[in-house]
């Protein structure tokens, strides 16, 4: 049963979004109906070695979803699904790459950017690999070449208990772990329309400075780990438990922050003052990014003890 | 479309992919008329397919599943899920638009017929 499921999640991920379910549910009755025939057939309960018979002789779940995409004009449906995949895994891959590589070459060599200039420069970078990705397949697609790697496969390539991915909340993970790791690193600036002067006049709490790298280190834990789940495009066992302690080791952290006392400093009548409202707001969202921390955690944890759960 | 009715052995030589392509575009058409023929009765998705297995007609899921998708969002079947056996199951059904449309194609196909037979067998004269 888990390699049917693990079987399933494969094929919902190139499946249209709004229809995945039913047609999952109606694949998954599919192939237990099979199972259970092969199994009646040899007269006995049925066993993982019917499951694989089945599995291998349904093919590639990409090509089991190929049947079900939509009229295409410029990739057809032999292709589309493998072309949507390959444009997913090289943007996530070059734009993590991009950011990655802005990082280690630090400000110092990189210089400041705007919140603006950062988005473009993604905006372009990716502009370019969708621009790449597509001429590759639109000649694949002209040639009449179908992929027959697809034609090879066989269930022994399933993953052991996977569980599905849910996209939205991956994109938005990478997309605030990236943006922190730039505005951390100093490779954004973000003034919120303040006035420079007030800005240039706060000061941090050391503590800030003592966490830089433990926090560099968590936060890009997570981005990798989750761009490593945007190519993989399942949770698994190892993956869930990288999740769970990240999460743990980012709420020592953020509780490390919150119990240092006043965290920034505003300076008043010519001192510096811990000012009330900066921290209490800082304090607040510390407070909330804790909380979505641990629900992230809760979930981690829950895929780690019970793996294999579809939610294609 | 990934579909054979008795394969048979291709001794000739004639190439099996362009054979197999040929194969595909002539069964393309008949599988809609058989697929709409066995839903006047409720079927799910396998218990169509091992119908039409049993008859010789043997359609692969990949096939199979997305035609009937199709069919139900051109109004020409109705479905609902039930659970049969402990097991959700998606059922469907030829509805009153579809069961007109398998009366025109019925004809069309015996028309057809009609007139293929002929031309297979030089029944016609000059």
């Amino acid at each position: 049963m888990d390699l049917v499921n693990a079987y399933l999640v494969e094929v919902g991920q190139y499946l249209p979004r709004d229809q995945r379910d039913d047609i999952v549910g109606e694949l998954r009755d599919d192939i237990l109906e099979q199972v259970s025939d092969l199994a009646e057939q040899a007269g006995r309960e049925p066993k993982t070695a019917d499951e694989r018979q089945v599995l291998d002789r349904l093919g590639h779940p990409l090509k089991v979803a190929s049947g079900y995409s939509a009229r295409r004009y410029l990739i057809g449906p032999a292709l589309y699904p493998a072309y949507l995949k390959t444009l997913k895994t090289t943007l996530g891959l070059v734009l993590a790459l991009v950011l990655l590589l802005w990082i280690a070459m630090g400000a110092d060599a990189m210089g400041t950017y705007s919140l603006k200039g950062v988005l473009n420069q993604l905006v372009n970078c990716g502009f370019w690999v969708v621009v790449c990705v597509t001429a590759a397949f639109l000649v694949l697609e002209a040639s009449g070449e179908k992929l027959g790697w697809y034609e090879s496969w066989s269930s022994d390539q399933l993953r052991s208990t996977p569980s599905g991915l849910n996209y939205t909340d991956l994109v938005i993970n990478l997309l605030t772990e990236g943006g922190f790791l730039l505005v951390w690193n100093s490779l954004v600036s973000l003034n919120w329309g303040a006035d420079p002067d007030w800005l240039a006049s706060l000061t941090y709490n050391p503590v800030f400075d003592a966490l830089f790298w433990p926090f560099n280190i968590v936060v890009g834990g997570f981005f990798l780990l989750h761009v490593v789940l945007l190519v993989v495009g399942v949770w698994e066992r190892w993956s869930a438990g990288v999740e769970l302690l990240l999460s743990a080791a980012l709420v020592l952290l953020l509780a490390s922050l919150l119990m240092s006392g006043a965290l920034i400093g505003v300076a008043e009548f010519g001192d510096y003052q811990p000012s009330g409202w900066v921290n209490n707001s800082l304090r607040v969202t510390l407070i909330c990014v804790v909380l979505v921390t641990l629900w992230d955690a809760w979930a981690a944890y829950k895929r780690w003890i019970s793996p294999g759960s579809v939610s294609a | 479309m990934h579909c054979i009715a008795k394969e048979k052995p291709l001794t000739h030589s004639v190439e099996p992919e362009a054979l197999d392509k040929l194969r595909a575009e002539l069964r393309r058409g008949v599988i809609v008329l058989v697929v709409l023929a066995q839903l006047r009765q409720e079927h799910y998705g396998y218990s169509l397919r091992k119908r039409l297995s049993d008859a010789g007609v043997q359609v692969e899921e990949g096939t199979l599943y997305p035609l009937i998708r199709r069919l139900e969002k051109q109004g020409w079947l109705e479905s609902h899920w039930r659970v049969e056996a402990n097991r959700k199951k998606r059922f469907y059904q030829l509805s009153a638009r579809g069961n007109e449309a398998l009366s025109m194609l019925s004809e069309e196909w015996s028309a057809l017929n009609v007139g293929v037979e002929k031309l297979l067998n030089n029944q016609i004269k000059d």
